[in-house]
């Protein structure tokens, strides 16, 4: 599988913000796939499911899918056609799985603030009713408060991971977007955070080099062997200080033809 | 029994015969075994609340 470098980095990339990939298969010896795994090295997930081109009705291969915090499918295309951008849109509409049953009546106010996207007042009504006598009402809140709690604990992982990675640009974002969810302490932290980090040089900077590393990738179309290596160059003097020159490194080498069956 | 017969067109009727689209709901389904995947996921419902990207593939 040609595609299996590219979709490593993107596992590596998105995982701790709640992205996750699944490569499936229904092939039926499982000692084949065990070893294939092992092999390649795989870190990636990958699930042996009977039939399971049958079950999504797959009409050819490889086929890709992106399914969203609900079950539903809001992508189908060619594996080659996961990139940051895609899953950059997906991230942005990414909210927390709608509730799966109606709660118990004195949740009313939680399940309201949910729904509507408040979260921080929909964790506190919650929070409120877990040590409730009554056993039904306990397990619905303890559901919203794991789902939002883990919500909170994405954010704040994402905003590590790009703090330790010098992602600024990333890192304002994330912390925006828990601002605009939790309308309590720590979205107002976050709203905070996110202000500074905007006020900072390197957030400038990492902002310009995004902006900057979009045109060099469409610069580099067609362009082979020097005049590549020439505009990374370039690329690097200029934005060396962002971690986005990693990944224009990463643009050096010519992209190999894509697969006729991808694998 | 006609009645039943009618049921039964429109339950066949209503089931999805196209490939999954955009909008469609995934269909659940169990895995029989799996490496690297969120701990302790057994089925596609236990990723609720992540976005998954889903490639069906072959070995070659």
């Amino acid at each position: 599988m040609r595609f299996l470098p590219h979709l490593v980095q993107v596992n590596e990339k998105y995982r701790d913000k709640g992205v996750e990939i699944i490569m499936a298969t229904d092939v039926d010896k499982a000692d084949a796939l065990e070893k294939f795994i092992a092999e390649k090295g795989l870190k990636l997930g990958v699930a042996r499911v009977p039939d399971v081109y049958k079950l999504v009705k797959a009409s050819g291969y490889p086929t890709s899918y992106g399914i969203d915090v609900d079950g539903k499918c809001i992508w189908r295309g060619h594996p080659q056609g996961l990139n940051d951008a895609l899953v950059d849109t997906w991230l942005k509409d990414m909210r927390a799985p709608s509730l799966p049953r109606e709660l118990a009546a004195p949740l009313a106010s939680a399940a309201q603030n949910y729904d509507a996207g408040r979260y921080g007042s929909a964790l506190e009504a919650a929070s409120k009713l877990l040590k409730h006598k009554d056993d039904k009402l306990k397990a619905d809140a303890q559901y919203v408060v794991d789902v939002l709690q883990g919500r909170a604990d994405m954010y704040k992982a994402a905003a590590e991971l790009f703090k330790k990675e010098g992602y600024h640009d990333k890192l304002a974002d994330v912390l925006e977007l828990a601002a605009k969810e939790f309308d309590d302490d720590f979205g107002k932290d976050c709203g905070k955070d996110a202000k500074k980090v905007k006020g900072t040089k390197a957030y400038k900077a990492c902002t310009e080099a995004r902006e900057a590393l979009a045109k060099l990738k469409e610069t580099l179309k067609g362009k082979k062997g020097e005049d590549r290596a020439k505009a990374v160059d370039k690329f690097k003097k200029e934005h060396g200080d962002t971690p986005y020159a990693k990944e224009a490194e990463e643009l050096r080498a010519e992209p190999k033809e894509p697969a006729k069956d991808g694998h | 029994m006609k009645t039943l017969g009618m049921a039964l067109f429109l339950a066949l009727a209503a089931m999805p015969l196209a490939a999954m689209e955009k909008g469609d709901e995934a269909p659940n389904f169990k895995f029989e075994a799996q490496w690297g995947t969120l701990p302790g996921a057994k089925q596609l419902t236990d990723y609720r609340g992540k976005i998954v990207f889903l490639e069906i593939w072959k070995i070659h």
